[in-house]
């Protein structure tokens, strides 16, 4: 079939190539922001940046599954080669295509169920999709080296060459036709999810797994009170918050103690890792003001630490450029009333380019390092 | 076919990259699970060279068969569209991952969400291909590419 040429394998193989640098790319800030290496002082700064790349690695991802699809669909009968390999070499071009094929359908693949919340499998998913991820760009980087010359000469074929015209005339689809159809099912695709990040389009998201503003008090919810175990202590009047570490006057303040402090308010929006994100306004005391309060020093990284009993998202870093954001808040209003409690009552983190599972709710204890 | 060193440092970094991602998933093996995550990687491999290349081999024959030749182009661009759309979004039309407690995950009409968008592929790949026909019709000596 003539779709199925070196051309179009090219010009698809590039289409992917370019994907999964961006896929890549946006992957590692969302890692590195998560797990910082001693280098790494992730800024406040501007305070959207985290929103952009997670909304354009979710988005990407969602994109490309037709580029896949299209691209395993044009090489297939090359699957069925004889002989099997010609000499070294080549086999080991044919075995790096099992990490290749399984690793991008893979990654794909568990990265819209995860944003669809669908997770039918035994591992925690971000550390699977981060490995995961080694595997499929190593397999990449030597696809594409035994591959380069390949697609040099497809890109450089002028269209309709060698196998397009020359080819006998034949009903269907053309390669510019295929192509075609493969960019309108990712504009599809893409026409109807990108609405959960980009809140003005949310009326055409009819097929995306979240919307901007449905949720307690019109905010979407990931971690719900009850799934993270907190309804008891969270409306317990005993709570309160306690500033220890690394300070000299540590604190223990009721919630009352924390609504008498000075009030301020910030518009943050909600960056969720699986790339929804939703605007919001926040009311609450700046973080900084509390440290200060504590006597903690202006360069002081903390920890802030949840009610939540276990889990990888109980407590979050918060480095010396978040602390001291004029917009870090410890919350207890979202747009005008009292946090509901899957939102984080009675306090929860919020502040500017930090990733939804770094926003602590339910915030019961600052330990300053 | 002969092979230069651009291909050779291609295998050595790129399955440097590979033994990398299988040691990281090995020594955090109580979150990454590496033999569960080889079998869903060697599962996606089988399901589609077993299964989906085959099946959709099957239908694009029978579309041949079935359908003139003047509609075969949007009839082709139409089911390639759908087919992806419905498969890419599946878990979330059929709201797999939902959750009792929280409400805010997957909150919308999804049924109806893939008809519209459907509906709308289909006009416009048909649109499409019957105009690229228009332009450039069958045993003309234009060319097809």
């Amino acid at each position: 079939m003539r779709l199925r040429d070196e051309r179009t394998a090219a010009l698809l193989g590039v289409a992917l190539g370019i994907s999964v640098l961006i896929l890549m790319a946006t992957g590692l800030v969302s890692h590195l922001i998560q797990h910082p290496p001693g280098w790494l002082t992730w800024p406040a700064r501007p305070a959207n940046t985290y929103r952009v790349t997670q909304g354009i690695h979710v988005a990407a991802g969602i994109a490309t599954v037709p580029l896949l699809l299209a691209k395993l669909f044009v090489i297939y009968p090359k699957l069925f080669v004889w002989p099997p390999a010609r000499d070294i070499p080549h086999l080991i071009e044919r075995l790096t295509l099992f990490p290749l094929v399984g690793g991008t359908l893979f990654m794909l693949a568990s990265g819209l169920w995860n944003v669809a919340g669908f997770e039918p499998w035994g591992f925690f998913f971000p550390v699977a999709h981060y490995w995961g991820s080694f595997i499929t760009i190593g397999a990449l980087i030597t696809h594409v080296a035994a591959k380069a010359a390949v697609t040099r000469r497809g890109l450089s074929r002028p269209a309709g060459g060698a196998g397009g015209a020359a080819a006998p005339e034949e009903a269907g689809l053309s390669r510019r036709g295929f192509i075609g159809a493969i960019a309108a099912a990712s504009a599809a695709l893409t026409v109807t999810t990108i609405g959960q990040t980009v809140s003005p389009l949310r009326r055409l998201a009819l097929l995306a797994p979240r919307d901007p503003k449905t949720g307690p008090q019109g905010v979407p919810v990931n971690k719900t009170a009850r799934a993270a175990g907190v309804i008891a202590a969270a409306t317990d009047s005993a709570w309160r918050l306690r500033i220890e570490g690394n300070v000299p006057a540590p604190l223990e303040l009721s919630l009352e103690d924390v609504r008498a402090m000075t009030a301020h308010t910030a518009d943050l929006p909600i960056a969720c890792v699986q790339g929804w994100s939703a605007p919001a306004r926040w009311r609450g005391v700046r973080l900084a003001d509390v440290l200060d309060r504590a006597g903690a020093s202006p360069d002081a990284s903390l920890r802030v630490e949840s009610l939540q009993p276990a889990g990888q998202y109980r407590a979050s870093s918060v480095n010396r450029l978040h602390a001291r954001d004029r917009d870090t808040l410890l919350a207890y209003d979202l747009h005008g009333a009292p946090l509901h409690l899957d939102h984080g009552y009675p306090l929860r983190l919020i502040g500017p380019n930090r990733p939804g599972v770094m926003q602590t709710k339910w915030v019961t204890r600052l330990v300053v390092e | 076919m002969k092979r230069g060193p651009l291909f050779w440092s291609g295998v050595a970094i790129g399955w440097a990259f590979i033994a990398a991602g299988a040691v990281g998933m090995i020594a955090q093996a109580r979150f990454a699970k590496p033999s569960e995550t080889a079998l869903w990687i060697a599962g996606a491999v089988l399901a589609h060279d077993a299964l989906v290349a085959p099946i959709v081999i099957v239908i694009a024959h029978a579309l041949r068969r079935i359908v003139a030749p003047r509609w075969l182009a949007a009839a082709q661009a139409g089911l390639i569209g759908s087919a992806i759309v419905t498969i890419a979004t599946l878990p979330i039309v059929l709201r797999l991952g939902r959750r009792a407690d929280n409400p805010s995950l997957l909150p919308r009409a999804y049924g109806t969400g893939l008809a519209v968008t459907l509906a709308v592929v289909w006009l416009v790949m048909v649109t499409a291909a019957l105009r690229a026909a228009r332009r450039h019709p069958l045993g003309s000596d234009s060319e097809s590419g």
